[in-house]
């Protein structure tokens, strides 16, 4: 790395320690630099698009609010993964004790509309969803696998194999060992396998 | 399925992550190159692995930053609430010092600007001190303390407390470098409670007694506030732009142009935000109101606080700014907009609708950008500029696969709008965020095109409100309402609304009957939908289109077909039928996830849509109000001939045992729970 760059770049424990000493500025690079792969976990982690944003914005407030407890001996990046993994796992809990099928928001995103019967009677060939959404099959099948698996497989399988995470780093997020993760993360591949190979 | 002895699934899964001390590693790379087995379970992991890295990232919203920083900083002032004094005493104070009645015939306006508009600009003075200068006209500052009014002459540093007005035909301009800088209008009078200091924390405070003032805020404005306090409203910038009126009725109005503003009447509680292109007004003694749509009277006056550059440049020369992507805000680019329909020379106004397109895809929500690519069809549809709006259009929307694209220089514009008639489609444009005091709202709109039989399209434009109650999580829909019109005509030929209900936490709608108007009145059809339950298992549903009179047009139909061990079906198959019986659509398959909203359909062995229609719940009343006696006896399930083929599936369906089903239907309570 150029050493002029690095200089510009302060580190995340240096962020950290300024938005400790109550520098906001500091705690809004670190939102920049994280935000967007902690909406990404979060996302994948819950499969819904309009919840992820949602708890994105609590995982960031609870950092904020949780600033004086972070201790440097653990990475900051490790720190805040650890607050989303938790929010995403409440949110999970939360969805679990009251589920809710929504009659017309189709799964996916919002932004892809609401479809309903007398859509399908109106429309010509080129708009029927079959057209449209036929490439989006094998994402659906792994998004239906990774929906199927417990928290616990999930987390592992995202951070380790979607976000690039080591299996130390992810043993520090979720503070289990180095072989715990080896093993939830093989379990998790091959659930995952089977689900997919099922559809 | 064969399994490798020598080597473990747990130790491939760590050979393929680089993860085994180098021993292991080494001898189960060994071991790879000679077991077929293990070479499969290795392809079959990494398969998965790639699975998953190919998962897309999320699109996070235009304004989640500005969401999460205005989040933060109610974080941070509820944080400080609690060593401070609180809001609503603050608010009182202010009322007492400055709670002068205002002059009936003015209207005090505020305009707030982003940073991108004010950023560029040569600012006038150094560090965070405010200072005071008359632009033209006579300008005069009563210090705090003092009872005199003095003319100022020169630029003057403004302290908080000190007061300042304008005589008619005057203007002064207020400046903290690179925060804000504001003009004072003409027969206006400005109090700042407190001013920009180095520590973003502090909040920059005025009232604005009577009169104008437009100020744009910098690019060291983000992270701080701005509170403007009006006689019966507090408005708040989170770095935004939003113009707050005390209108002579004694009700301050907020309108908002660019982001979110939270606005509060006297008592914190009722605050409310209110976001981009909305208003709402507070009364004296009163709560905010639901935010609305701002009204063109509103986008003009956006458009007035800043009028030198519509004002001073033709057709012409904002063609050539808007090309040297020179920043115009939405509320200019609006009027410009309506000055382009009567130019004369309509190359130039097309090259101006088009370039407003362009611009609009970055300021504006998809659907209203879209929207003014259809005012280009409608106003020049032959000109070779709006062929240019169409094919950026049908780009946008994907009407047509990329290899099937067709340039402006082969089809003139006339058929690109043949074209889009053909092809038909496209939705889901974008979505905005109403938030008033209970429930909350949120608006998807989408625009979109459809095509009757006899060929004719038609560009409906929807809107469907979700709403959550306070406290939840979760927007559900409530309803929906279709505009359709005749791009030709621009009548409305017909309206569709629907009104969903929820009974208390559930998630099952109670009511789903559907009516489908002409506008002056005449029925077309109605969709009347049952749900079926045997005991609480659910056993399908039916939808039955009728025509005016109740004659049957089609009938949809579900039957479920496997349930998992908590009773929530998992496949079920569906027929859609005319009222000759005839097949029109067959989903053969199904696969529900039960309270994640997901299926997967085939139709004709192909995907077909993501579907998550089957509610299934649970509340005791729910299935007296869903299905019934009377309902049951009206029903005939597509796809059987006669009731007692149903019953006899539906046993099949459930393993040929003795169904609630069909206890209830022999006591002559179908359906109902006991």
């Amino acid at each position: 790395m150029d050493p002029k760059t690095a200089e510009a770049e302060p580190t995340d424990a240096q962020l950290m320690e300024q938005a400790q000493a109550g520098d906001i500025g500091a705690f809004e690079q670190l939102f920049d630099r994280y935000k967007q792969r902690i909406a990404n976990f979060v996302y994948q982690f819950l499969g819904k698009h309009h919840l992820a944003e949602d708890v994105t914005q609590l995982v960031f407030i609870k950092v904020y609010q949780k600033l004086d407890k972070y201790k440097p001996s653990g990475k900051v990046s490790s720190w805040i993964y650890r607050i989303a993994a938790n929010q995403a796992k409440d949110e999970l809990r939360k969805l679990k004790r009251r589920p809710t099928v929504s009659l017309n928001a189709p799964v996916g995103s919002e932004e892809e509309g609401v479809r309903e019967l007398g859509d399908f009677l109106l429309m010509d060939e080129t708009t029927r969803p079959d057209y449209l959404l036929r490439e989006k099959e094998l994402l659906l099948q792994i998004k239906k696998g990774l929906s199927e698996m417990k928290p616990k497989y999930r987390e592992v399988i995202l951070l380790c194999d979607y976000q690039g995470m080591s299996y130390e780093e992810a043993a520090e997020v979720l503070q289990i060992t180095k072989t715990n993760v080896s093993a939830i993360l093989c379990r998790a591949r091959k659930k995952l396998q089977k689900s997919m190979s099922k559809t | 399925m064969k399994k490798c002895l020598k080597c473990s699934e747990k130790e491939l899964s760590a050979y393929l992550d680089n993860q085994l001390v180098s021993n292991v590693y080494d001898r189960v790379d060994a071991h790879l190159q000679a077991c077929e087995v293990c070479q499969d379970s290795l392809a079959e992991l990494k398969e998965v692995q790639d699975q998953i890295q190919s998962l897309p990232t999320m699109e996070l919203s235009q304004d989640f930053d500005v969401s999460f920083k205005s989040a933060l900083l109610l974080a941070e002032q509820e944080k400080k609430a609690a060593q401070k004094v609180p809001y609503k005493e603050s608010f009182s104070s202010a009322k007492i010092i400055f709670g002068l009645p205002m002059p009936l015939q003015v209207a005090a306006v505020v305009v707030l600007g982003l940073a991108f508009i004010f950023g560029g600009k040569q600012t006038l003075f150094p560090s965070t001190a405010t200072y005071l200068g008359a632009l033209k006209g006579d300008v005069e500052i009563k210090r705090q303390g003092a009872s005199e009014w003095k003319t100022v002459s020169k630029t003057i540093r403004l302290r908080a407390g000190d007061a300042v007005r304008t005589a008619k035909n005057s203007q002064a301009v207020i400046e903290s470098k690179d925060i804000y800088q504001a003009k004072l209008f003409e027969q206006s009078e400005w109090i700042p409670f407190s001013l920009a200091s180095n520590n973003k924390n502090d909040s920059i405070e005025f009232r604005l007694r009577k009169g104008n003032l437009f100020v744009e805020t910098g690019d060291r404005f983000p992270g701080r506030e701005m509170n403007v306090i009006g006689p019966s409203g507090k408005a708040t910038v989170v770095g935004t732009t939003f113009m707050v009126r005390a209108l002579p009725n004694g009700l301050t109005t907020l309108s908002v142009e660019e982001g979110k503003v939270r606005f509060a009447g006297k008592k914190k509680e009722n605050e409310t935000w209110v976001s981009r292109f909305e208003s709402s007004k507070v009364a004296p003694s009163g709560n905010p109101k639901l935010s609305q749509p701002l009204s063109e009277e509103e986008f003009l006056l956006f458009s007035k606080a800043k009028p030198e550059m519509l004002e001073n440049a033709t057709n012409a020369d904002l063609v050539n700014m808007v090309e040297d992507k020179r920043k115009m805000s939405s509320s200019d680019l609006r009027v410009w907009q309506n000055r382009l329909l009567k130019e004369s020379d309509i190359e130039l106004a097309s090259y101006g609708f088009y370039l407003i397109g362009e611009v609009q895809e970055e300021m504006m929500a998809p659907a209203e950008a879209l929207q003014q690519y259809v005012s280009v069809l409608s106003h020049f549809p032959n000109s070779v500029e709006s062929s240019w709006a169409f094919e950026f259009l049908r780009d946008k929307l994907e009407l047509v696969p990329k290899d099937r694209h067709v340039t402006r220089q082969e089809m003139p514009a006339t058929k690109y709008g043949a074209m889009l008639k053909k092809v038909g489609t496209a939705d889901s444009l974008t979505s905005g965020f109403l938030k008033g005091l209970e429930p909350q709202r949120k608006f998807l709109s989408s625009e979109f095109w459809v095509k009757s039989e006899d060929g004719t399209s038609y560009l409906v434009n929807r809107a469907i409100t979700f709403e959550r109650q306070l406290g939840e999580k979760q927007f559900r829909p409530v309803g929906y309402l279709d505009s359709v019109k005749d791009p030709k005509t621009k009548q409305l030929l017909l309206r569709i609304g629907k009104l969903f209900s929820y009974k208390g936490d559930s998630n099952l709608l109670s009511e789903m009957n559907t009516a489908v108007f002409h506008p002056k009145g005449k029925l077309i059809y109605t969709i009347e939908r049952d749900l079926y339950y045997s005991g609480k298992k659910p056993i399908g549903y039916q939808e039955v289109y009728k025509g005016p009179g109740g004659a049957k047009l089609a009938v949809l139909s579900r039957q479920v077909q496997n349930w998992n061990r908590s009773g929530q079906p998992i496949r079920y198959q569906e027929a859609l039928k005319n009222n000759q019986g005839k097949a029109l659509l067959t989903r053969k398959r199904s696969n529900i996830r039960y309270g994640q909203n997901e299926a997967v359909i085939d139709y004709e062995d192909e995907l077909v849509d993501v579907e998550n229609r089957l509610a299934f719940e649970r509340g005791r009343d729910q299935l007296k109000v869903a299905v019934g006696e009377q309902r049951l006896s009206q029903s005939d399930l597509s796809g059987f001939d006669s009731m007692d083929e149903v019953m006899r599936t539906l046993k099949k369906m459930q393993g040929g045992r003795p169904s609630r089903f069909e206890s209830d239907m022999e006591s002559g309570t179908p359906f109902s729970r006991k």
